[in-house]
């Protein structure tokens, strides 16, 4: 507490004393606060960029209107380069207003005048000035898998030194539409290579010179063994595959089936990627499938297959009559297939064909078959599997019957003896 | 890279505009409550009064220096009149009426306290009454200067906060925490300081005092951390700037200079001095001092950190 005695005004001296010495103790700290704050990166000193959007209206009077250009005495056949589309003021560079890149005198109306000190393309004569605001220029865009030669451009820029490189040449007219800030213009390679052609830029057979390509298979294959445009990446052509692309498999993008990026994870197998929707047969789907249509060539198998003559019932493994080999073997294509893929195709026989004629227990045949079918050829029957051809020749001829071969049945209905 | 353009010149400019607008803030309120007739001599309206318009006068001159213009050519500084678009000329119009306005306040609150001054000044200006109706005149300019102070302090957010290149100060928090900021250091430049070592604790003249204390230090503390929190989540250039400042080289600064005496040792000694209603006479200064100085720093680390975004 201040003494009595003292004058009132005192805490007022007091007040202000105390602000000032908290300034001076901020002052006197700011050198150890300096060393402390990460110092910037030093940069060239910058030309400052006038904030010139006011200061343009008698640019924007004549080149916002063909008639007053030409009324101000331009070439008609030109005046379309100079025209200027006014919602260009509404970009972040236009908002900079006309004499900030283009010099002159954007207040003055008299045209020679007006034109006195003209930038015509501010990134050729003055690219510096790019560079007050567009500082942290990226290497990479890794977005769109882009290297960039910003920095090589950007050291010759403050260096000085020559650079057959400007802003605009990549960039376009930043201020009047064309703005790639925005992501929103997309540029064909075929602009770049035009442009490096006409420059004789080396590298330009080297894709990795501007891309990052996403694939870690440079060891093996090169960008064109696949890639065939410089318009779209996805226009690529099949050099070369472990299997043939036929069929629909010709006309899937690679990473349908592949795992992105680097094409790994695959057998080769048509459980890659297809998972069998049925519980017969097994993982070989290509002997029934065919990559033409999965549906459809099943399909096609199945109307082309025959019906089975014989009752099924009993006879349920197929495979155990229709061998590899045999009287009535499976066919040569039919190699592979399980026995409970067989009933998928081949129906069983109509119900009328299946009333035998003849008894299918004669004297203990047991219904097998083949005793009277041999190799299960259903079109005739063969009574000599049991019943030798000469002993029945020398009985009958005893009796004076001749001419008795497939012809057992006719005295024999039922197999039994006369 | 923090922007390397404004430094501790603007620091200060904001400090003095925001702790002087403060300042003007609690003499207004302990004028208009009546509270500064309660007692015979009342330092908080005396200092209150007199001493914003020196503080942010000053402030202005440095803001002036710091722009380049303003020591080349300084008659540019009119051209920022009548750009309205600008939140720097909606300033510089409210610190033109707010300056005037602060002088005058200070020198009537003077001549209140020492009714000499206008007899002596009748003895060059004659046409001045021999008595003056002070408080009727403070009852206008206090309301009217209030709006302005408030107008100042918020400024000087709405000043960082318009600059979209700086994601950082980007953000409407801004403006709010400079302007309780403000009224944060006015109390305890206004009365932590001057008003305890003018009359020693003030908690006796004003009861809820540190309750006020409590509630500015406690949203200041707030809006710090929403500020800091809302850059996290913005990510880029935002949270490399909150990230300087909580763990960076200025970290240090930010949690001893700024947290721990501008907002934690304050608030609980406010606290304290609540619930015991009363407190040492050094606790009252050191609480003060801690609260002035982090209002410097919590300003100059805001400026430092502003990193721009990269085009």
């Amino acid at each position: 507490m201040l003494p009595e005695h003292w004058p009132r005004w005192v805490p007022i001296l007091i007040s202000i004393f105390l602000a000032l010495l908290a300034i001076g103790l901020g002052l006197v700290l700011e050198p150890a606060a300096q060393a402390l704050r990460p110092q910037p990166t030093p940069t060239p000193t910058l030309p400052a960029i006038p904030y010139a959007r006011p200061l343009s209206g008698e640019c924007e009077k004549c080149h916002f209107s063909r008639e007053a250009l030409l009324a101000s005495g331009a070439d008609p056949a030109r005046a379309d380069e100079v025209l200027i589309d006014p919602a260009s003021l509404w970009t972040p560079h236009g908002r900079l207003g006309c004499v900030t890149c283009h010099g002159g005198k954007g207040q003055v109306a008299d045209k020679d005048q007006a034109h006195e000190g003209l930038i015509q393309d501010l990134t050729d004569q003055y690219p510096q000035d790019c560079l007050i605001c567009h500082r942290n220029l990226p290497a990479e865009f890794p977005e769109d898998r882009l290297r960039t030669p910003h920095g090589a451009i950007v050291d010759a820029v403050w260096e000085g030194s020559p650079c057959a490189v400007h802003c605009s040449d990549c960039h376009g007219q930043v201020g009047h539409g064309f703005d790639p800030v925005t992501g929103r213009t997309v540029c064909s390679m075929s602009v770049c290579l035009d442009c490096h052609r006409e420059r004789n830029v080396p590298g330009l057979t080297d894709c990795i010179t501007c891309h990052i390509g996403p694939h870690d298979v440079a060891a093996t294959l090169d960008c064109q063994t696949c890639h065939t445009s410089t318009e779209r990446w996805d226009q690529v052509a099949l050099r070369v595959h472990p299997v043939p692309l036929v069929g629909k498999h010709a006309a899937i993008g690679c990473f349908e089936c592949h795992q992105w990026p680097n094409f790994r994870g695959l057998d080769y197998v048509c459980s890659d990627c297809h998972k069998r929707p049925h519980t017969f047969g097994n993982d070989n789907c290509a002997l029934c499938h065919t990559p033409e249509g999965w549906k459809s060539s099943a399909e096609a198998l199945v109307a082309a297959a025959t019906g089975v003559p014989h009752p099924v019932a009993g006879r349920e493994d197929c495979r155990a009559c229709h061998g590899v080999t045999g009287g009535t073997p499976i066919p040569e294509d039919h190699k592979g297939r399980t026995n409970d893929t067989c009933l998928v195709c081949h129906a069983e026989a109509p119900a009328a064909t299946a009333e035998h004629p003849f008894p299918q227990d004669h004297d203990g045949a047991a219904g097998n078959c083949v005793l009277c079918h041999p190799g299960n050829d259903f079109s005739a029957y063969n009574c000599e599997t049991c019943h030798a051809p000469s002993g029945m020749a020398e009985v009958h001829a005893a009796r004076g019957i001749s001419e008795i071969a497939n012809r057992c049945t006719l005295c024999h209905p039922q197999g039994e003896k006369p | 890279m923090s922007q390397p353009h404004w430094g501790w010149l603007v620091a200060i400019y904001l400090f003095l505009g925001g702790m002087g607008a403060g300042c003007f803030l609690v003499a207004a309120a302990v004028e208009w409550t009546g509270e500064r007739y309660k007692h015979a001599f009342c330092p908080t309206t005396l200092v209150g009064a007199t001493v914003p318009g020196p503080l942010i006068a000053l402030g202005t001159v440095l803001l002036i220096f710091d722009l380049g213009a303003g020591k080349m050519e300084p008659w540019r500084i009119f051209y920022m009149f009548t750009h309205f678009r600008s939140a720097m000329t909606w300033g510089i119009w409210i610190l033109t009426l707010f300056i005037p306005l602060c002088f005058l306040y200070g020198l009537v609150e003077l001549m209140h306290v020492y009714p000499g001054i206008l007899a002596w000044a009748r003895r060059w200006l004659a046409f001045l009454p021999e008595d003056l109706p002070y408080r009727r005149i403070k009852r206008i300019l206090c309301p009217v200067g209030s709006v302005f102070a408030v107008g100042t302090a918020v400024y000087t957010g709405v000043l960082l906060s318009v600059v979209r290149a700086i994601p950082f100060w980007n953000t409407p928090v801004l403006p709010f925490l400079f302007l309780v900021s403000a009224l944060s250091t006015g109390m305890g430049l206004n009365i932590d300081l001057s008003g305890t070592i003018a009359v020693g604790p003030m908690e006796r003249r004003f009861r809820n005092l540190p309750l006020y204390h409590m509630v500015f230090i406690g949203g200041e503390a707030l809006l710090i951390g929403l500020l800091l929190l809302l850059a996290f989540l913005r990510g880029g250039a935002a949270a490399q700037s909150a990230q300087m400042i909580v763990t960076g080289p200025t970290g240090l600064i930010f949690w001893v200079v700024v947290v721990l005496f501008g907002l934690l040792i304050p608030f609980l000694f406010h606290a304290y001095a609540y619930g015991a209603r009363q407190h040492s006479l050094a606790g009252g200064i050191l609480s003060g001092a801690g609260i002035v100085i982090a209002g410097l720093f919590l300003r100059y680390l805001i400026v430092a950190s502003g990193i721009p975004v990269a085009l």
